[in-house]
């Protein structure tokens, strides 16, 4: 196996908001997530190879192909800013304007996308009746985020390196986020892991079993199985 | 509570009126790690620093069930339901002065399956302080037992660090010196929830002082914008000799 390619970035100010909106600690997340993965697997096999994207490089009015590409070209994308679940689509916030992004990756990657952001989906909603899902759609393996609001603040920042810690132990996918995040949150945050795949019993596998040492493929989002019910 | 920015000094001063300034706990590192001597699990520390010997704090650790040590103890294996195993942690690990709350994994959904609201609020670990009154909520990570499997093993974290109470005076902290840092990250239409408690630090994080702090999740709800939530920490009290090196002494508000 070659090294690990990672690719992290964030969004932390806004064109046109209030400045209250702005993320003073998008970057922390994200960043703490390498630096973690790059310590926990220094020595052990060659080190992660990290991109950086942030702000306006993620894109302006709509995500740029460069940035795109960086997220595909992924074993692991890892990105921060606001996210909202509106109409059943997932909308991740950059500078200026969203990325609605499911239908966008997954042919060549990222394997896991962590989207560390608010609104990944909603309670009392269901992943059939969202974009999340398409017979035959693109889609990576995992995607990591929150059901409902996620906190910023110094310490829940903290969910990033503690997200690489569960990893370099040897967590699956699934559990290193779920229990970084209720490592590192003082708030009611909820962590949800999703793993996609062409049935529900392969999704379940995924969840069930995908971890840094046994690396799962991007897929197709026919199905998905997540967790916790 | 929840409440506007405007109700937050009444909500503020109303907490410092109603019961004394509690004192700051110190991390125990004086004995051995009780919890680690817990003959049921296999503890792992990782080294806080490569270059040294340095390691987790006292209390804070992950372990694997150990199944045979468990049929030892007349407890059934692990194919026993996560709940029956975290509760007998958290009465082996419990004590007077803390009490421990355990969160197990959960089960998984399909993609029909609805996700749920967020259902029964979660309890709340306590700080008893010897002959001063109620307990005390630990706010922040501390005081949990996350429980889940993997890999065919019962797997766990544990937050808990031994303490013990510092003899220094202490006092509120002046409401108006805890608006003045707050202002400058609130909005008019915030919603807030506020809590009172000892904050304690992620597992992995070194920790010398747990201190009282008063604890805010402020919400923004826009139509256009979508949400955001912020969490706010600020240091309640002032006063301990030793607080220049508190983990929140000189960053008060997050």
């Amino acid at each position: 196996m070659g090294p690990l390619k990672i690719t992290v970035g964030w969004c932390s100010q806004f064109k046109g908001w209030a400045l209250y909106r702005g993320l003073l600690h998008a970057n922390r997340t994200s960043a703490l997530f390498m630096q973690q993965l790059g310590k926990d697997l220094a020595g052990g096999q060659a080190l992660p190879i990290a991109t950086l994207i942030t702000d306006e490089n993620l894109g302006t009015g709509t995500v740029a192909q460069e940035a795109l590409a960086a997220v595909s070209a992924a074993d692991i994308a890892y990105l921060s800013s606001h996210g909202r679940f509106v109409k059943g689509d997932y909308r991740f916030r950059l500078r200026e304007g969203e990325w609605t992004v499911s239908g966008t990756l997954g042919g060549a990657g990222p394997a896991v996308l962590v989207l560390d952001t608010c609104h990944l989906i909603d309670s009392g909603k269901d992943f059939r009746s969202s974009s999340w899902l398409r017979t035959g759609q693109p889609a990576p393996a995992m995607v990591l985020g929150f059901v409902g609001a996620a906190s910023e603040g110094f310490y829940s920042a903290l969910r990033g390196k503690y997200f690489a810690e569960n990893l370099a132990y040897g967590s699956t996918f699934a559990n290193a986020w779920i229990d970084a995040v209720r490592s590192t949150n003082s708030s009611d945050d909820r962590p949800i892991a999703v793993a996609f795949g062409p049935t529900v019993q392969d999704a379940q596998s995924t969840l069930d079993t995908a971890s840094l040492t046994n690396l799962p493929s991007p897929t197709v989002s026919d199905s998905c199985a997540w967790t916790p019910r | 509570m929840r409440f506007t920015r405007a109700e937050v000094g009444d909500w503020l001063g109303n907490r410092q009126a109603q019961h004394p300034a509690p004192p700051f706990l110190l991390v125990d590192r004086s004995g051995a790690d009780r919890l680690a001597e817990e003959p049921a699990v296999l503890v792992h520390r990782p080294s806080l620093d490569p270059e040294s010997s340095s390691s987790t704090d006292p209390g804070c650790f992950r372990f694997t069930f150990d199944a045979s040590q468990l049929r030892e103890l007349g407890q059934a294996d692990t194919d026993e339901p996560l709940d029956a195993v975290a509760e007998y942690l958290t009465s082996r690990w419990g004590n007077d002065m803390r009490t421990i709350v355990a969160e197990t994994g959960g089960a998984s959904g399909g993609p029909d399956d609805v996700v749920p609201d967020a259902g029964r609020p979660r309890s709340v670990p306590q700080i008893r302080l010897p002959g001063r009154g109620a307990p005390i909520d630990v706010v922040g990570p501390g005081g949990h037992l996350a429980l889940y499997r993997e890999h065919g093993q019962i797997r766990g974290r544990v937050t808990m660090r031994p303490v013990r109470v510092d003899a220094a005076p202490v006092t509120w902290r002046p409401v108006q010196s805890i608006l003045n840092e707050l202002a400058i990250v609130f909005s008019n239409d915030a919603e807030m929830t506020g809590r009172f408690g000892y904050f304690e630090l992620p597992w992995l994080e070194r920790q010398e002082i747990i201190r009282p702090v008063f604890l805010l999740t402020v919400e923004s709800h826009d139509a256009d914008e979508g949400d955001s939530r912020a969490e706010i920490i600020v240091p309640a009290t002032a006063g301990s000799p030793e607080e220049a090196g508190g983990p929140l002494a000189e960053d008060s508000v997050f």
